[in-house]
């Protein structure tokens, strides 16, 4: 794989990793598949893990009931500090059947079809940053101007949430994926979103049932009927903002900038626009989200390779071991937009299958279509060797993307 | 020969941090002739012997503002800016090299943006761009004399307009969160900013004339100019 060497590789490996040239996966995480596919991490709040990185493996500890996402309890293995796997009755953090009962209440709206009904509300929004991109300085800022504010606008759109009320908490958002020096920072940002989701639940609360048709309009809903509890409504509800927003923020950022270093694969996409989703597609698997992937723990002792994972250890699944795994995928580290392997492993696997894949896929063909229809002379206004990526956050992005187009 | 670089802090707290020199930050500047190839490997070179550490800064696509402000078509004025940036990267990367330092500590405004630190001060000059008449004032004095400088019908004639202040003016803005806290930046103590000649939008810092953005109390400021030759207070327009 063209990643640089690894050296330095005393166990248990410190997280977070060095990462590959230009968000690529850390050359680390292709280390550990090889010569330890459990492996020891340290985690930033100083918690020891297990860190699994191979696809079979990864699809079996996520679908094995003796690994639990229920983190909400005092003491819990965390990665940094006091994040959302700590805010109980979210969906994130139960095991089924709780899980099941709230994924089912809000399943409906991440369905092939219903994803489909918000594709003019999507296509809306993007051409709205696109104006807004299209009327700044060229050249300009990718990040600022399109990756980091068109996210918080969709989620926004799509749960209800009036984005007044928004505005102030994106900074929160992106904490809670930040690798802060302070622990306290992050449980400061977490109560903050409790607060600001107690906000949106109150203000919805005398919608007419014709005005609840979302996500969150579904809970609160069912939170009246007696189907789920109080904690279960605000933690859910907070969950879906948070990782409908920061999930995406990346990806609108690294797929231009690796189809921009692709223009083959570019040109085959403007000349065929049913390429379009095997770009998305193909982004979701090259560069997923992020690195490690917040901790489960173990319910009982479970022998993996030779290695026995004790009753109370935190496992990580890292999605992007299992999309760049070269037993599933030919030559992972070639980004190949004409590729017969789909992303799904990006998504996870089991009860916990991000519900939200069809539409991240609906968004993000969407985006990067129009981005390059608008603007078909877009090109990097740097060598791409000076593109700088957030080393402080658990997720792959670019702090700057600057481009330039003929105007 | 190696080549000395004679120093003039500009004032007497520069000359503190000159007197620590545990740091330096080598700015270098685009269609500038000062920095010839030879020069600049010269600079750095005086530097990596003079100091305990340094990094050197060179300029990144904000320099093609000042062109698309003068009327230059964006595309046409970034790829112009990218070619200046390679005839400083080039000796400068060598010079880092065989001085030392190593080209880690080769940055650009754009690399420069992996950096915390940066990126809180760049927010921080934006919005006090917006809202302060005195740090705006100093950005549009320093884009008005960039624009200037562009060779050609462009920018002789009337005074800039507004909007045209607007848009050079970002690469002042760039510029300024070195000039406010290197060391905050490279995590440093002490750091003195280095160019070879006096760098106007360092003085509303000095004088506490903006309150926009804050001024490290470990940050010096000092002109460099090579020890043959006497500190220059004029010159090629940055």
């Amino acid at each position: 794989m063209n990643t640089t060497p690894v050296r330095d590789t005393e166990l248990p490996l410190r997280y977070p990793f060095p990462r590959g040239p230009l968000g690529t996966p850390p050359p680390l995480v292709h280390w550990a598949r090889k010569h330890h596919p459990v492996c020891p991490v340290l985690l930033p709040s100083g918690v020891r893990a297990w860190m699994i990185t191979r696809k079979d493996d990864i699809a079996a500890v996520l679908a094995d009931r003796r690994f639990s996402r229920d983190l909400a309890f005092a003491g819990a293995p965390r990665l940094v500090g006091e994040d959302f796997t700590a805010v109980p009755g979210s969906i994130f953090n139960l095991d089924p059947p709780e899980h099941t009962r709230i994924r089912r209440i809000v399943a409906p709206y991440y369905t092939r079809t219903a994803t489909e009904r918000y594709v003019p509300v999507v296509t809306g929004l993007v051409d709205d940053a696109l104006d807004t991109l299209a009327a700044a300085p060229n050249p300009a800022d990718l990040v600022d101007t399109f990756a980091a504010p068109l996210p918080p606008a969709i989620a926004c759109a799509l749960l209800h949430v009036d984005p007044d009320l928004r505005a102030a908490f994106v900074d929160n958002f992106a904490i809670q994926t930040t690798f802060v020096d302070n622990p306290a920072t992050m449980t400061d940002a977490t109560t903050a979103i409790a607060g600001f989701t107690s906000q949106i639940i109150d203000s919805r609360r005398h919608d007419p049932p014709e005005h609840r048709d979302d996500p969150i309009g579904a809970l609160l809903t069912a939170h009246e009927h007696g189907t789920i509890s109080a904690d279960e409504l605000h933690g859910t509800a907070s969950y879906l903002m948070v990782t409908g927003v920061e999930s995406l923020v990346s990806p609108m950022a690294t797929g231009p900038l690796t189809l921009l270093l692709h223009g083959n694969q570019l040109r085959d996409c403007r000349k065929n626009p049913e390429l379009w989703p095997r770009a998305a597609e193909e982004v979701l698997r090259y560069h997923h989200n992020g690195v490690l992937g917040l901790p489960r723990i173990a319910l009982e002792d479970v022998d993996l390779h030779g290695i026995t994972i004790h009753r109370g250890d935190a496992v990580c699944a890292t999605m992007l071991g299992a999309t760049w795994d070269p037993g599933h995928y030919h030559n992972p580290a070639k980004f190949d937009i004409h590729r017969d392997e789909n992303a799904d492993p990006t998504f996870g696997a089991g009860p916990h299958y991000c519900i939200g894949a069809n539409q991240a896929r609906m968004i993000l063909t969407i985006a990067y279509q129009r981005l390059f229809q608008r603007f078909p002379t877009l090109e990097l206004a740097v060598p791409d060797y000076e593109i700088p990526f957030d080393t402080d956050s658990m997720f792959i992005r670019p702090t700057t993307l600057p481009v330039t187009w003929q105007t | 020969m190696s080549q000395e670089f004679h120093v003039s802090p500009y004032t007497e707290r520069c000359a503190r941090v000159w007197d620590q020199a545990e740091h330096a930050v080598i700015g270098l500047s685009v269609w500038n002739s000062y920095f010839s190839p030879r020069r600049v490997e010269a600079l750095i070179g005086w530097a990596a012997r003079a100091f305990t550490a340094i990094d050197v800064v060179i300029p990144s696509y904000e320099s093609a503002y000042t062109l698309v402000a003068a009327g230059i078509p964006p595309l046409q004025a970034v790829r112009r800016a990218r070619r200046a940036v390679v005839k400083l990267r080039v000796p400068a990367r060598r010079a880092l090299a065989s001085a030392g330092p190593g080209e880690q500590h080769l940055h650009t405004t754009t690399s420069l943006c992996g950096r915390r630190r940066y990126r809180y001060l760049l927010r921080t000059a934006r919005a006090g761009y917006q809202r302060e008449p005195a740090l705006r004032a100093a950005c549009h004095a320093v884009a008005e004399q960039a624009l200037r400088s562009v060779p050609g019908d462009v920018a002789e004639r009337t005074p800039p307009t507004a909007d045209q202040l607007a848009i050079a003016a970002r690469y002042a803005l760039a510029e300024l969160p070195l000039l406010a806290d290197a060391p905050g930046i490279f995590g440093k103590s002490s750091s003195l900013v280095l160019y070879h000649r006096h760098i106007p939008l360092a003085d509303p810092l000095l004088s506490g004339a903006t309150d926009a953005i804050g001024l490290c109390p470990h940050q010096g400021f000092a002109i460099a100019t090579p020890a043959t030759e006497s500190p220059r207070t004029e010159g090629t327009p940055r």
